[in-house]
């Protein structure tokens, strides 16, 4: 065999799947010694193998499935996806670094701050992107389904009947931003509860708690922040209230609004001097606790119901417009 | 786009589809890959070699086709044949193929003679 076709074939086959090798390089060769003929001469096998196109794309033709990263199918999700951890750690690593210059003594100047701030910002976002983008690649290349909305009836009648009860993107990664920079928050408390405080030119710190004792408690609120994430991502994939999301984020917000009463309400955990240095006794820092409570209690209820208003009252307005002549 | 380059794409997608109906119509006899393409191009089907080739390799996989290979020759060759599978396929294909191009052929027609 000419010493040319072994070499077009051998560079073909290298392109495929081990197993598949032997089996098209033997297919292949046969295949060209018969387009050459017996008596071919150089030329007339150059001519063949020129004809049958570079030895990758004829490979490519035996792979057949494209080969690609993140296929269209996927696309829109990663899109999507990888905008929203952008926003959010892009938020999150600015707050972060800017906060650091004051609460750790540098002696950065401002031009300095903002070329470190670029940089910590453009070496986040250049990891969201690594990271996002091997997901998916895995997720694609294992096939996985990553449509999140399904399509169907009920999601045919609810594109445009009731705009009202679309939940906005950006209030959902608004929530996310947030509860990422309070949960960062949460964790740089539970390593330094100290940090809480009020500081004073010239004297000590007084901590508002007492130091050790708030730990399980931030604990506990950073579980609950990461529910409330949970709730936020889920409200973003679904983009529109229903009834058992509109559950579900209630009940989140009443657990968050009840724990921070149960906590807030835990007299022991405060500093002494902290409430002293206002010149309030404990009777009257426990009022103004339990009014800031009640407060509270009453605006998440107020959202709450306003939610709720959304998703029973104009479904039914809506209910009565999608049917046609009524 | 220019227009030439339009129409090369349309006859591109139209001869994908029915290029592996010529392929299976020609394989209800015994063939090796070249003597298959010489047998296309007699009927002027330009089909080329480094489409064919991958096709059978797939058509196999997918138990349309049987292969063997015949090594009394001086140089050993894989012959292909409908398998019983690829039999009822083509015979459905082919059916589906004359309806749609009776269709095609009236609705053509037609615009013809209101033009």
């Amino acid at each position: 065999m000419h010493d040319l076709i072994r070499r077009y074939v051998g560079e073909t086959v290298s392109h495929l799947a081990m197993k598949d090798r032997d089996d098209v390089a033997r297919e292949l060769e046969a295949n060209i010694l018969d387009m050459v003929g017996d008596e071919a001469d150089l030329e007339v096998v150059e001519k063949t193998l020129l004809d049958l196109g570079s030895p990758q794309k004829l490979a490519s033709q035996y792979r057949k499935e494209p080969r690609y990263l993140i296929g269209p199918e996927t696309f829109d999700s990663y899109l999507m996806v990888l905008k929203l951890v952008g926003v959010i750690v892009f938020s999150v690593t600015l707050v972060l670094t800017i906060l650091s210059f004051f609460l750790t003594v540098s002696d950065l100047n401002i031009y300095e701050m903002i070329a470190k701030s670029i940089a910590s910002v453009f070496s986040a976002l250049t990891g969201v992107f690594l990271w996002v983008t091997i997901i998916f690649a895995v997720l694609d290349y294992y096939q996985v389904k990553t449509d999140f909305q399904e399509w169907n009836v009920e999601a045919l009648r609810n594109l445009e009947a009731n705009p009202t009860r679309l939940i906005k993107k950006s209030e959902s990664i608004g929530d996310l931003v947030g509860l990422s920079i309070f949960f960062l928050f949460l964790a740089i408390v539970y390593s330094r509860n100290e940090v809480v405080a009020i500081y004073q030119v010239g004297r000590e710190s007084i901590p508002l708690f007492v130091t050790g004792l708030i730990r399980p408690y931030i604990l506990g609120w950073m579980v609950i922040t990461l529910l409330s994430f949970a709730v936020a991502i889920l409200k973003l994939l679904k983009g529109r209230w229903t009834k058992p999301l509109l559950g579900i984020s209630a009940a989140c917000d009443l657990i968050g609004v009840f724990y921070f009463i149960f906590v807030a309400t835990k007299w022991q955990l405060y500093n002494p001097q902290f409430i002293s240095f206002f010149n309030l006794g404990l009777s009257r820092w426990q009022i103004i606790v339990r009014a800031a409570s009640a407060a509270l209690l009453i605006l998440t209820l107020i959202s709450i119901a306003d939610d709720v208003y959304t998703v029973f009252k104009r479904t039914r307005q809506n209910e009565s417009e999608t049917t046609p002549g009524s | 786009m220019e227009e030439d380059q339009i129409l090369y794409n349309f006859v591109t997608e139209l001869n994908r589809g029915t290029m592996t109906l010529c392929v299976l119509a020609s394989l209800t006899t015994k063939q090796y890959g070249y003597s298959l393409l010489q047998r296309l191009a007699e009927k002027g089907i330009e089909l080329e070699a480094n489409t064919l080739y991958p096709m059978l390799r797939r058509l196999e996989n997918q138990g349309v086709l049987v292969s063997s290979w015949d090594t009394s020759e001086s140089r050993p060759r894989k012959f292909y044949t409908l398998s019983d599978k690829g039999k009822a396929i083509f015979t459905l294909l082919k059916e589906q193929w004359d309806t749609q191009q009776m269709r095609i052929t009236s609705l053509l027609r037609e615009e013809e003679s209101h033009a």
